[in-house]
């Protein structure tokens, strides 16, 4: 049998010769070479699929084609390469066919644009790097990927630069990731210390889930779910559970501490509390990107480090529990805020940290309860596709009246059927109201959670976040969505006329409601369970277990109670802003004092403003100060000195002949000294030779 | 041990790159031509001798050439000084780095009118002697040239400086100085003391004798005292806090190519100077004084990073961001591990290509917008979209970015300073964060925004302007995707470096 596998560098490949295309030559193309990019994204997209389909066949889990990026003689050697696996086959799917849509549509998005060839390179490099990140076979290549996409964030948000927003807001997204980027790097490095000289070739398959490796209680993975340490010289070689479990046993809190690293990391990126401010500002960038980048792929890159990185985290509880804690409270957080925001694309944002929050939870609950982070998985999976859809709804409505304002819209859905509905699908979808994708994996990951406080009490205050933030993902979406559709007529009168936009953005806003009716029923294919490990698919308390269906009651109520609290989101909105209503607090409402909290985000953008100027840029001003005075002052005071001192020492040159006799005399006393007394000593005294 | 049957490579190098420079002295209007047909030679040298180095096949110095030159009396039979040349893979990335950096700076400065025949030679003499310190394997020659480097760059700061020029030549060259004295002091101390038959430091003498080099007959205390000696006198030229506060001044006024010079390879010879004598050569000294040389070296980190932040001309902000730069790299060279010290080397050659593309910026930003303040530019990309890309590009470098070159270099020292001191690691990741911060900040203000303080006579690049740093962009992004170009000259030397002078490691006397 051919080996595919080797090939699997032609997705990334495609768009970086996109990339070197459109960065060399975009300006000598039509409308800024937009056809150039979706043809190279739709390469990349073919491929993407058929590696996936290939891995969801393939009998062996992991299939790594790597080679020596750097190497010293110690052994220390540096790797690069290409690992198709469950969960990256998954994200290959996630990354390429959001990405072919959003290209295709930005071709009409932007074309009125300034600056469209950069566009349109910037986001094939992002793809690339993206498809590189999800391909990583360790976590040197991993991180260095990271970084790209990191990058790709800044030069997209910053794209308008002439707005001085713009250009503040890509710089905060680059800076608090880099704070993130900054714990990742040492969690890395213990991986890379710790557990590198700890490997076992023999493994090189990883037989989950469900055979029984050892006793060490860890049943579903017995090599290590992702890719080693880069300590390998050309194959990967797994890290059996075993001797992850022996190094934990050594030392517990250095994986402790190494897990929370790793979280810190995957914070910054996904926006997680308490490094999620820079994801509302993010909004600046252009609608496609947010639709791409900060929503559909690199902010939920955290959840698949985490995700990739579940074994090791599951074998320290406390730090599982961290990640869940995070993730459960951020759900909560984030969705308060997206209850206030004004900006369209601002309650889209607020809607993402709070799905990552999901996504988190459920990794750090997966860890603790030592199942695959399949649930996690699949509702990222899920929600890529119906918040990439939501996004390019809003930028329908955006490209169409030019506001970003809610209250200025109303009544669109009657100038603008298709994006209305297929919004609705999509805040369906987010809601979780079956038969949408968003309810499968939102119950999946719900119960999960819910299993993992049975064990760990600890859990159950962020489950119930997770609950309460349900009725608000439903309240805010419905705000949002009767807000801009619903009554008769616009609030504010725009400058354009509300219309349809032409095929090419209406295409993938309907491809993108199509997958968001499908993708919520895949896993009951096997092939696509198979790169999801640990889900366990199932709605109203039944799941799917192998060849036929299992019943919990507990899982039925969970579902009912989800569902329920949606639906009250849902009619609550529609009392509040249904049919043109527009519901504001009163000024003297008792909840105004909490609205300003919320509109001014837990004060979090002027704590770490005030972080900034005050302390770091203080402490600069205070360095900055003593360099000038004490230290260069220093050098100065030896200089006078120096003067000083050559003025007194001219005087004695006095012009005698005398005088300079006792001076030579004084000086061969000195050097007879030295030469018949010191310097023996000193040499016998100080040296051998 | 191979010494060559015929007169060096190195000595070639050496000779063509010297009189090239004196020819450009007296070659009138072609003295540009013949600054670059020198450096494009002896670049062309250095690539001759980088593919013919035997890689990993041996601890020697390759290319070694000894030429007798004189007796000092002194010890039992004197003291032989020799004219020794020799390369390992510690030298060699400085000896392709020099040639590159002169090559951009005679582009950069292709039109320049104040005595172009000056100044093209000043630079090519700083090139040859930048040749000579790093192929000397013997005391008193590397000694020589390290003297010959800072006449020119004295010249060129004094004379084609800025306006405080004078000010900044004679503290570049008073602080030099003064640290050049004290080495030379504790070098020749060193040899008396460790009753050394030849100045000589690896050429001549067989793997065995350098280990017998072993200045371990230098008693712990005077050891110590000669390392903090030589530890002061490089570690000026570093440079390290607290005895910096020469270069924000010197390369503030030096002309650009002087700066790209200064920050790219001066620079570098102090680091040398302490990875090839200083550390290995003084065992006792390093072991005692490690934790002084940690602190410094953390103190520099965070000082220069904190430094950057606060500054308010680009080109002083690029001249601090150096001495963070060069804080990791001696944190590295202190850690005193394989990959710690092939992540310094690797470092400083990042180091030297990226600060040389930031200086040509600076230099560039100043003549088109008549000012390097950065508060009052704005929106420079609606003007020169060429300068910003690259700005942009030198900035990104610079705060590691993977792909470029400084990525590899920090991700190993980061990775060697928490396998050597674990928690420390997060100084210089703070440090790290900081140096994103203060060039995204720059970035925000001058790049973007809409237009400001920008003169009606401001054109983007002029060509060569273009080229010069098209090449070391080029570079950058070639290193940085494929590190191990210049990653595979560098261990072996530093195994030999680290391991071989702690009373002869059995590593060091068998072949790899």
């Amino acid at each position: 049998m051919v080996d595919y596998f080797w090939y699997a560098f032609l997705v990334p490949l495609s768009t970086a010769i996109g990339f070197v295309v459109l960065g060399l030559g975009g300006t000598f193309f039509k409308k800024g070479g937009g056809f150039i990019a979706v043809i190279a994204e739709g390469a990349a997209l073919v491929f993407g699929v058929f590696f996936a389909y290939q891995e969801s066949l393939s009998s062996t889990l992991y299939h790594d084609t790597s080679f020596v990026w750097f190497a010293l003689p110690d052994g220390t050697s540096f790797v690069m390469g290409t690992l198709v696996s469950p969960l990256g086959a998954l994200m290959l799917l996630v990354v390429n066919i959001v990405g072919f849509l959003v290209v295709l549509y930005s071709m009409e998005y932007m074309a009125h644009e300034e600056g469209l060839p950069r566009y349109f390179a910037e986001m094939m490099l992002f793809l690339t790097a993206m498809n590189g990140l999800v391909l990583a076979d360790n976590y040197l290549e991993f991180i260095l990927m990271w970084e790209l996409v990191g990058l790709c964030s800044y030069l997209l948000i910053g794209f308008f630069w002439k707005k001085p927003e713009a250009a503040s807001a890509a710089k905060k997204a680059f800076l608090v990731t880099r704070v993130g980027d900054v714990l990742l790097f040492v969690g890395v490095f213990i991986f890379f210390t710790s557990l590198g000289g700890i490997v076992n070739p023999s493994i090189t398959t990883s037989p989950y889930p469900g055979q029984v490796c050892s006793s060490a209680g860890i049943n579903w993975a017995c090599a290590g779910f992702t890719f080693a340490p880069p300590n390998a010289d050309s194959n990967v070689v797994f890290l059996s559970a075993n001797s992850v479990a022996s190094v934990t046993a050594q030392d517990p809190n250095l994986m402790t501490l190494a897990g929370l690293l790793i979280l810190g990391g995957a914070a910054g990126k996904s926006a997680q509390f308490p490094l999620h401010t820079w994801l509302p500002d993010a909004m600046e960038g252009p609608t496609t990107v947010s639709a791409l980048i900060h929503a559909a792929t690199m902010v939920a890159a955290g959840v698949f480090l985490l995700a990739i990185t579940s074994i090791y985290i599951g074998f320290t509880p406390t730090a599982a529990l961290v990640v869940l804690a995070i993730g459960g409270f951020t759900s909560l957080f984030a969705g308060t805020m997206g209850l206030v925001a004004r900006d369209i694309k601002r309650v889209i944002a607020y809607s993402t940290m709070s799905q990552l929050g999901y996504m988190v939870m459920a990794v750090g609950a997966a860890s603790l309860v030592a199942i695959g982070p399949g649930a996690a998985m699949f509702h990222l999976f899920t929600h890529a596709f119906f918040k990439a859809l939501l996004f390019l709804s809003a930028g329908s409505i955006i490209h169409a009246l030019g506001t970003q304002d809610l209250f200025a819209m109303g009544g669109l859905l009657r100038k603008m059927p298709v994006t209305g509905y297929t919004m609705l699908i999509g805040a369906l979808a987010l809601s979780g109201i079956p038969p949408f994708s968003g309810f499968f994996s939102k119950d999946g990951l719900l119960s999960l959670t819910w299993t993992a406080a049975q064990h760990y009490p600890g859990a159950l205050v962020f489950f119930l976040m997770a609950l309460v933030g349900v009725l608000l993902t439903a309240l805010y979406i419905f705000r949002l969505w009767f807000l801009a559709f619903s009554g008769t007529e616009a609030r504010e009168s725009s400058a354009h006329p509300a219309h349809e936009p032409s095929w090419v953005m209406r295409a993938p806003l309907v491809t993108l409601a199509g997958l968001t009716l499908v993708a919520g029923f895949l896993p009951l294919l096997s092939g696509f369970s198979h790169l999801l490990p640990g889900v366990q698919w199932g709605a109203f308390g039944y799941a799917s277990s192998g060849s036929g269906f299992t019943f919990s009651q507990t899982d039925l109520f969970l579902g009912l109670a989800s569902l329920g609290l949606a639906l009250t989101g849902l009619l609550t909105a529609y009392a509040l802003w249904g049919n043109g209503r527009v519901f504001r607090l009163a000024d003297e409402s008792p909840l105004k004092g909490l609205h300003t909290v919320l509109v001014r985000k837990y004060y979090f953008d002027e704590a770490y403003d005030g972080l900034a100027h005050g302390g770091v840029l203080g402490i600069a001003r205070a360095f900055d100060w003593f360099d000038r005075y004490v230290i260069d002052g220093t050098v100065h005071a030896f200089e006078d000195l120096f003067r000083i001192a050559s003025e007194r020492g001219r005087r004695i040159q006095t012009g005698l002949v005398s005088s300079y006799v006792s001076w030579v005399v004084f000086g061969l006393i000195v050097l007879v000294f030295f030469f018949l007394y010191a310097l023996p000593y000193l040499t016998s005294a100080w040296g051998g030779g | 041990m191979s010494v060559f049957a015929y007169p060096s490579p190195l000595t070639d190098l050496l000779a063509i790159s010297l009189v090239g420079a004196a020819a450009t002295f007296f070659a009138g209007k072609w003295a540009r031509w013949v600054a670059l047909t020198t450096a494009a030679v002896s670049l062309g040298i250095v690539i001759w001798v980088m593919v013919n180095f035997q890689l990993g096949t041996a601890f020697d110095y390759q290319f070694v050439q000894v030429v007798p030159w004189l007796t000092l009396s002194g010890g039992s039979g004197g003291i032989g000084v020799n004219y020794t040349v020799g390369i390992d893979g510690i030298s060699l990335p400085f000896l392709l780095l020099s040639p590159i950096l002169t090559i951009v700076s005679v582009v950069y400065h292709w039109n320049e009118t104040k005595n172009p025949a000056g100044f093209f030679g000043l630079v090519g003499l700083t090139n040859a002697g930048l040749f000579g310190v790093f192929v000397s394997l013997d005391i008193l020659l590397f000694f020589a040239f390290w003297e010959i480097v800072l006449i020119p760059m004295f010249f060129l700061i004094g004379h084609w400086g800025g306006p405080r020029r004078h000010y900044a030549s004679i503290k570049f060259f008073v602080y030099t100085h003064v640290a050049s004295v004290v080495t030379l002091v504790a070098l020749f101390a060193m040899v008396f003391l460790g009753g050394w038959s030849s100045m000589d430091f690896g050429g001549s003498i067989s793997t065995a004798q350098v280990a017998a080099l072993d200045t371990k007959n230098i008693m712990v205390v005077p050891q110590v005292l000669l390392f903090g000696a030589m530890f002061f006198g490089f570690g000026v030229k570093l440079p390290m806090v607290p005895f910096h506060t020469w270069l924000p001044d010197a390369h503030v006024e030096a002309p650009t190519g002087g700066s790209v010079l200064l920050a790219g390879m001066l620079l570098k010879m102090g680091a040398y100077g302490l990875i090839r004598i200083a550390f290995p050569l003084l065992p006792y000294g390093h072991v005692n004084a490690e934790p002084v040389v940690l602190g410094i070296a953390f103190l520099s980190i965070i000082w220069g990073a904190f430094l950057s932040l606060s500054q308010r001309d680009l080109k002083r902000m690029v001249a601090y961001s150096s001495i963070n730069h060069m804080g990791i790299v001696l944190l590295a060279i202190a850690l005193w591990t394989q990959l710690s010290v092939t992540a310094a080397v690797l470092l400083m050659f990042a180091h030297g290509l990226v600060s040389g593309l930031l200086f040509l910026l600076s230099g560039s930003v100043h003549h088109t917008y008549g000012t390097r303040d950065i508060p009052s530019i704005g929106g420079m990309n609606s003007r020169t979209p060429a300068l910003t890309t690259m700005l942009m590009i030198g900035s990104l470098a610079s705060l590691g970015l993977p792909a470029l070159v400084s990525f590899p270099a920090e991700f190993s020292a980061f990775l060697a300073t928490w396998e050597a001191l674990r928690w420390w690691v997060f100084l210089p990741l703070l440090g790290l964060v900081v140096t994103a911060g203060f060039y995204l900040w720059m970035l925000q203000r001058m790049a973007f925004g809409p237009p400001r303080g920008i003169p009606d006579k401001a054109t983007d690049l002029p060509f060569n302007e273009m080229i010069s740093m098209g090449l070391l962009v080029a570079l950058i992004v070639l290193y940085g995707i494929l590190p191990y170009l210049i990653v595979q000259f560098i261990p072996h030397a530093a195994i030999f470096a680290t391991q071989c002078f702690h009373g002869g490691s059995t590593v060091c006397t068998s072949t790899p």
